[in-house]
């Protein structure tokens, strides 16, 4: 059964425009692209949600994100666009290929759902949020790569 | 004649008050297409009144109570609305087995929903993420409760694959 909405219908010329470039980004996780995140992504970019050390920048959590999921794959379950915002609902599938937060590679392959909210300014993402539905805990739960103390770090730095 | 898109988060932003009198997943009958559908994840505890298969709020209103949830963001095209919102609340009762901490708790969450004819026909949440943030705030997400999580459908749609 289909139960994810259509696009957005009748945008304008703007929200169709910023409903491309979102779903660039889906191709630039996919194909593990720096040069699509650059068309993309303006250089001043303000992430308001809390990352991991080292992923601050959109690339770079490409790059972390492939290390531990080699074959991690996005697909979009709804967009909705509203002037400069838009909302982007996603189902990832992956394999546990790689290590993660020092735990080794276990081969559970996994299913999740999250989402990105992004403001636009010219065509570029100049503002992004996830911190609504970033599956982070939920990833690590699944992978049973979630000890005591790492549900410490990540409450402590605002990750769970 | 006001924008759909008005209207829709006019809609949205009912919903979300209706939660701090009902709770999270009330759906006041007013705003209920009589054909709408919830897509939530596998179902445990509360069944839906409208006869739809049974949902489960993030936290239950008996275990974390004082539940006041407050709109973050709305985005609205004319179908279709998003919601991201955050709640706080106090942990005074039993949560998944587990007696009362005391504790206050503050999460965030989201809800997609679909408008026709003024009312919602399709819901979509993502629960699970503002369920998980609070056990990890009230020190609950020990081994056994990541396990009661995964046995019981609370992860929402996340899963392992087979």
């Amino acid at each position: 059964m289909t139960v994810y909405p259509n696009p957005t219908a009748n945008p304008t010329e703007t929200e169709a425009r910023n409903l491309v470039t979102m779903r660039k980004m889906i191709t630039a996780f996919n194909e593990n692209s720096r040069d699509i995140v650059a068309q993309c992504v303006d250089p001043n970019l303000i992430s308001y949600s809390p990352h991991q050390p080292g992923t601050e920048r959109q690339e770079d959590e490409i790059a972390v994100q492939r290390a531990a999921f080699p074959d991690l794959y996005y697909s979009e379950e709804i967009t909705i666009a509203d002037g400069d915002m838009v909302f982007l609902g996603w189902q990832s599938t992956g394999t546990h290929s790689g290590p993660m937060l020092g735990t080794a590679a276990t081969g559970v392959r996994f299913e999740l759902h999250g989402g990105e909210v992004a403001r636009f300014r010219n065509g570029l993402i100049i503002e992004h949020w996830d911190h609504w539905l970033k599956p982070r805990g939920q990833c690590y739960i699944i992978l049973d790569a979630l000890p005591a103390e790492e549900v410490s770090r990540l409450q402590a730095g605002g990750l769970l | 004649m006001p924008d759909t898109r008005d209207t829709n988060k006019a809609l949205a932003r009912k919903i979300l008050s209706a939660w701090n009198q009902r709770g999270e997943t009330h759906m006041p009958e007013e705003l209920a297409h009589p054909q709408m559908v919830r897509y939530f994840a596998p179902p445990v505890g509360m069944a839906s009144a409208l006869g739809q298969p049974p949902v489960a709020p993030a936290l239950p209103v008996t275990a974390i109570q004082g539940q006041n949830y407050q709109e973050d963001l709305i985005i609205a095209d004319a179908e279709y609305t998003f919601t991201a919102w955050h709640m706080t609340g106090q942990h005074l009762g039993t949560l998944y087995g587990r007696p009362a901490t005391g504790l206050p708790v503050t999460v965030y969450g989201a809800d997609v929903i679909r408008v026709v004819d003024g009312q919602v026909i399709q819901h979509w949440d993502w629960y699970s993420k503002s369920r998980v943030q609070a056990l990890g705030q009230l020190g609950l997400l020990d081994a056994d409760m990541q396990s009661y999580l995964i046995n019981n459908g609370l992860l929402g749609r996340n899963r392992k694959l087979p």
